[in-house]
This record gives C-alpha cells, sequence and structure tokens, in this order.
C-alpha cells in the first residue's frame, strides 16, 4: 500500500516538475520573445536596462490601478524599458503580449478617439503618445513633455517595433458583422468582459446579457444626421446561453420587450433586438423606429 | 439591498439616461437611503492660485483651504474651526497620495500639518503618508485622520476617489477590484479606520478627467479647474467631484461621453455601505470663490 503510494506521489511529482518546467519555458520564450522587438538605443537615447518583463501576477507593479484594463483583456506579459538621453525626457515603452490578437485589438480600441494606421494595425497619436497594437502585441511609447528630438524618437522607436513585430494578426471575427453604412470606425469596441458594457452609455450596472469570457461582444456608434444609435452584438458559446441572456436582459430591462422587440424608450429613442442562434443584438438611442429595426436587420451573418 | 439600475431606471424616472453613467447620483427619488440630515461641501476656486508652470502658490492655495474649512464648519476664525477638526491629543495621520502624474500637491500636505500642528498637535505626532501606512508608526495609532487626494478618472474604479484613497488602509488592496472595486467603502469600517477620518479634501486644481494608455493619463486630458472639495462626508464630496468630471467631459467631448466603467464604489458607499451620502438631494453644496466654468 505504502509502495504504490509512493509510486504515485513520485509521478505526480514528474508531472508537477514537468508542468512547472514547461510553464517556466514558455514565460522565457516570451520574454525573449518581447526583448527582441527592442532597439538598444534610438537617436541619442540608450536603454537603461535590458527591460523588465511583468506577468498577470505582477502587472499591478508596473501599471498599479491600471492593470485590471488588461487583466479583462486576458493579457498574458508585458516587457517594459526605457530609455534615456541627457536633456531630453525619457522614453518609455510598454510591450503588452495580449496572447490573441483579439484582444490587443480589443485593449488598443479601448481608449481610442481617432482612426490612424501610421503604425501597426492601428495607431493612436497624442503630444507625447503614442500607441498602435500590430498582432497579438500593444504598444505604448511615452516621453513627456514632448521635445521636438523625442516626438522623432518616438516614431522611430514605433516604427522599429512595428517591423519587429513583424505579421498581423486578425480581426475578431466578430468585427465583420458589423453593416459598414453610418458606421464611426472609431468608435468600434471590442470585448469579452461586462464591466466595459458601459463604454459608451448607461445600459446596466450588473452583468444583464451574462458576458463571460468566452462571450464575444461589439459595441459601435451609427451617425443618423448627427443623432448617434448604438449598437451591441454579444456573441455566445451556444444557443441556450444566447437565449438565457436574452431572457435575463429582458427581465431586467424592460419586460416589454418579451412581446415586442422594437420600442420607444422615455427619451424618444427606440431600442430594438433580435437573438439569432448563438448571437444577441441589439440597437439602443436609434432615432427612429425604421433606423432601429433596419440596422438590424443589416447585422451580417447572425446566422452561424 | 442595492438595487439592479439599467438604463431604463433612469429614463423612467428622469427622463435621460445620459447622468447614469456619471455616477447614477442625480436621481433621488429611486436610489437613496433615509440619511435626513444634509451633507455640506464645500467647492472653492481661485483662477490664480497656480503658477506659470502649474505649481500652487502658497498664500493663495492657504487661504482657499482656510475658507472653505470655515464655510464647512461656519465659524469664521479658522483656528477655531480647526480646534473642532483636531484636538492637541491627537495622533494625526495625513492620507494623501503619492501618484507620480498627478500626486497631492505636497504644498497642501504642508499646509495641512501646518494647520494640524497650529491645533495644538506636536510636530511627532503628525504622519502625511500614502503607501506603507499599516506599518507606520503614526498611523497606527492615529487617532484622527485627513484625507487628501487630486480626483482622476481611473480604468478600472471609473474614479480615483477619496474613498479609494484608503485602499492602503488594507494588505490585500486587490481583493478589492473585484466588481470594479464595488466595495471599497467597506475598507472604512475596518476598526483601524473606523470613526477616525475628519476631514476629507479633494484635489481639483488640475484633475484628469480622462485616461488613455497603460498609464491611464495624458496632459491632454488634465486641466486647470483651480478648485478644492472639502467636506466630512467622503461620498458626498466624491460625488461632486465625479459630477464636475462628468460635465467636463461632456463639454470636452461634444456628447455625453460615461465615465467608464461607471464609479460603482460610490453609489455603493452610500447604498450599500451608508458611508455617506452620494444624493444631490441630500447634498448641501456651498460655491466659493470662482466661477467661471465651475460646470456645476
Amino acid at each position: 500500500m505504502y509502495f504504490v503510494h509512493f509510486k504515485t506521489l513520485h509521478a505526480m511529482l514528474i508531472i508537477v516538475m514537468c508542468c512547472f518546467a514547461g510553464v517556466l519555458m514558455a514565460q522565457n520564450a516570451k520574454s525573449e520573445t518581447l526583448r527582441s522587438f527592442l532597439p538598444e538605443s534610438v537617436d541619442g537615447w540608450q536603454a537603461e536596462h535590458s527591460g523588465k518583463v511583468y506577468g498577470r501576477d505582477n502587472l499591478y507593479e508596473h501599471i498599479n490601478g491600471g492593470a485590471e484594463l488588461y487583466l479583462s483583456y486576458k493579457f498574458s506579459a508585458m516587457i517594459n524599458r526605457v530609455y534615456m538621453e541627457e536633456g531630453q525626457p525619457d522614453i518609455i515603452i510598454d510591450i503588452f503580449d495580449m496572447g490573441k490578437p483579439e484582444n490587443a485589438f480589443g485593449v488598443f480600441m479601448h481608449s481610442r478617439e481617432t482612426v490612424d494606421t501610421t503604425f501597426g494595425q492601428g495607431s493612436e497619436s497624442v503630444p507625447g503618445m503614442i500607441h498602435f497594437w500590430r498582432n497579438r502585441y500593444f504598444v505604448s511609447i511615452l516621453a513627456y513633455p514632448q521635445t521636438e528630438a523625442s516626438d522623432a524618437a518616438l516614431k522611430k522607436l514605433a516604427k522599429t517595433v512595428h517591423n519587429r513585430i513583424g505579421k498581423d494578426g486578425l480581426l475578431p471575427q466578430i468585427i465583420t458583422r458589423l453593416p459598414n453604412k453610418n458606421l464611426i470606425p472609431s468608435t468600434i469596441r471590442y470585448f469579452t468582459h461586462h464591466v466595459w458594457l458601459n463604454s459608451y452609455f448607461f445600459i446596466a450596472e450588473e452583468n444583464i446579457l451574462q458576458i463571460e469570457d468566452a462571450t464575444h461582444c461589439v459595441l459601435a456608434k451609427y451617425n443618423y444626421d448627427q443623432k448617434k444609435a448604438v449598437l451591441l452584438i454579444c456573441q455566445y458559446t451556444d444557443k441556450e446561453q444566447a437565449r438565457s441572456a436574452r431572457d435575463r436582459f429582458i427581465a431586467s430591462y424592460n419586460p416589454q420587450l418579451e412581446v415586442q422587440n422594437s420600442l420607444q424608450e422615455e427619451d424618444d429613442t427606440w431600442i430594438s433586438f433580435k437573438q439569432d442562434m448563438r448571437s444577441l443584438a441589439i440597437v439602443f438611442k436609434a432615432p427612429h423606429r425604421q433606423q432601429a429595426e433596419k440596422l438590424l436587420q443589416s447585422v451580417t451573418n447572425l446566422e452561424e | 439591498m442595492a438595487k439592479n439600475l439599467t438604463r431604463r431606471d433612469f429614463l423612467k424616472h428622469t427622463g435621460q439616461a445620459s447622468i447614469a453613467g456619471a455616477l447614477y447620483l442625480s436621481n433621488p427619488g429611486i436610489i437613496y437611503g433615509n440619511q435626513s440630515k444634509k451633507s455640506r461641501v464645500v467647492l472653492i476656486r481661485h483662477k490664480d492660485v497656480l503658477d506659470d508652470n502649474g505649481q500652487p502658490r502658497k498664500a493663495i492655495l492657504a487661504d482657499m483651504l482656510d475658507e472653505a474649512v470655515s464655510t464647512l464648519l461656519q465659524e469664521s476664525d479658522i483656528q477655531k474651526a480647526w480646534q473642532q477638526i483636531i484636538k492637541p491629543d491627537d495622533v494625526v495621520g495625513i492620507k494623501t497620495n503619492v501618484w507620480h502624474l498627478l500626486p497631492t500637491p505636497p504644498m497642501l500636505n504642508d499646509l495641512l500639518t501646518e494647520r494640524v500642528q497650529q491645533s495644538g498637535v506636536t510636530e511627532n505626532q503628525i504622519g502625511v503618508k500614502d503607501r506603507g501606512l499599516l506599518s507606520d508608526a503614526i498611523f497606527k495609532k492615529a487617532s484622527a485622520l485627513i484625507n487628501v487626494r487630486p480626483m482622476r478618472t481611473h480604468d478600472w474604479s471609473g474614479v480615483g476617489s477619496l474613498i479609494k484613497n484608503y485602499i492602503m488602509f488594507v494588505e490585500k488592496p486587490y481583493a478589492y477590484h473585484d466588481d470594479s472595486c464595488a466595495d471599497l467603502a467597506s475598507i472604512w469600517h475596518l476598526p483601524h479606520v473606523k470613526g477616525k477620518t475628519r476631514l476629507n479634501i479633494l484635489v481639483m486644481l488640475t484633475p484628469l478627467f480622462h485616461g488613455v494608455g497603460p498609464h491611464h493619463f495624458n496632459p491632454k486630458y488634465v486641466w486647470q479647474y483651480d478648485g478644492l472639495l472639502v467636506g466630512m462626508d467622503p461620498v458626498a464630496v466624491d460625488a461632486m467631484g465625479v459630477r464636475i468630471l462628468q460635465a467636463k467631459r461632456k463639454a470636452y467631448f461634444g456628447e455625453d461621453r460615461p465615465i467608464n466603467p461607471p464609479p460603482k464604489h460610490i453609489r455603493m458607499a452610500d447604498e450599500r455601505h451608508h458611508l455617506g451620502t452620494a444624493d444631490p438631494a441630500k447634498i448641501d453644496l456651498i460655491y466659493r470663490g470662482w466661477a467661471e466654468d465651475r460646470y456645476i
């Protein structure tokens, strides 16, 4: 009996050690990949260190208070490097490995205000800052306060990292469902965590659409003569989950939606929704009923 | 029990949901408890409080602080006003905020220290700190706390608030991150914190009204508001701060742009934890000083 237990214990120990070694090797590989994106210098700026790597368990050490956003987009690893040049602001670069391109896209779009593709698959620049995403990486480069030289160095560094990442990644499939007509591209938001449901306006405090890790959601604004409707599409893992989310939404938001798919709300805008197979699509704040229903009808490929 | 609020709750009660994303705090009828006494909050502004480099001018900041405290306590003698807050035998912890991109101005920490000393507390019985409170000799034995921090938007809790500033009073701050930090106010009921806070100052000199990137910061989204919000009730002060931020966002973006995620922890501080009131109908907001672009 003791012998059996010992053998079992021994086997378990080997399995645990193998798993641990595997995790370590994977982490090292990620670290090395992230390091390979970073040059030793940019213009006159020299790297202060080889790059500090953070994981899910210690990201908060680097971005205290801000880690949860990245964790909610399934963050995997990050490298931080600082470049210094006398008389110039430090250049701080953070490259986030988000595991999958869709997560890098999601975290990039989270606070995007403008449409720009100077770097990566989408970029945004404001004085002293460049953000972009490419493949599964989200890149942030900062230098405050901006100088003429630091601005040039920021752009050069962004270009270098863009090139070293190499390949583009795929957009989340759910994005392709957004109708193009009247779409305001900079307003697309992609997420898999319910807390981002209220990105444009307050929909609900609780998770009334039952958005879980495997639920893919997209929000976008549509322009109708300066008035903006918001389209939300959530894609669940199966039809039952979608149905359950539909029922919860109706019960929590407005039970009248059980008998009418389109309703005029108290602010005179229209809400309209439909469930198709494992997806739920809802239009909020449409100026007219026809606009709400037409937008909903033009959501592509809702049948899987 | 906390109500599960939706956009429709606000539409039904106010005809507009735009405020809801900000805070759900403009809607007295449906949310709040039965506090009978109004919480007094003083908003004081001075257009010259910051110099050309963005640094506070000490004399003006001191005047603002004194006038705010005097107004709050309804005591024209500032010495007597402070004596209502701090006793000579108090051990005083000034809980500041050191976030490097928008810290509590050190000058304000210094002014508070001076005022506490003028109330009769000796220098070695006063501590000014943000991190490491649990092992700090002064904070461990503090009988009185003063809470002072700048307001800013925040990626997970909606805003960096007075309520949130006390997260350093717990060993594992991440344990309070669930549900976008909804239960931060529970920290205020811990034995080493409960009932000790004598004054709350939300620094609105240069608030951050929108955040971008990993550090949730860009100077583009900091604006010179030149104000302080001062009160005894941290929930009421935070609620007023959020309304100002939300109004600025609307003015800047040209459309309703709710703080994202909604600062649920402020409403929960009222409704679930009964720390104070977030209901404007139960807040007596008193204005002092510069009124232009006040947003509230």
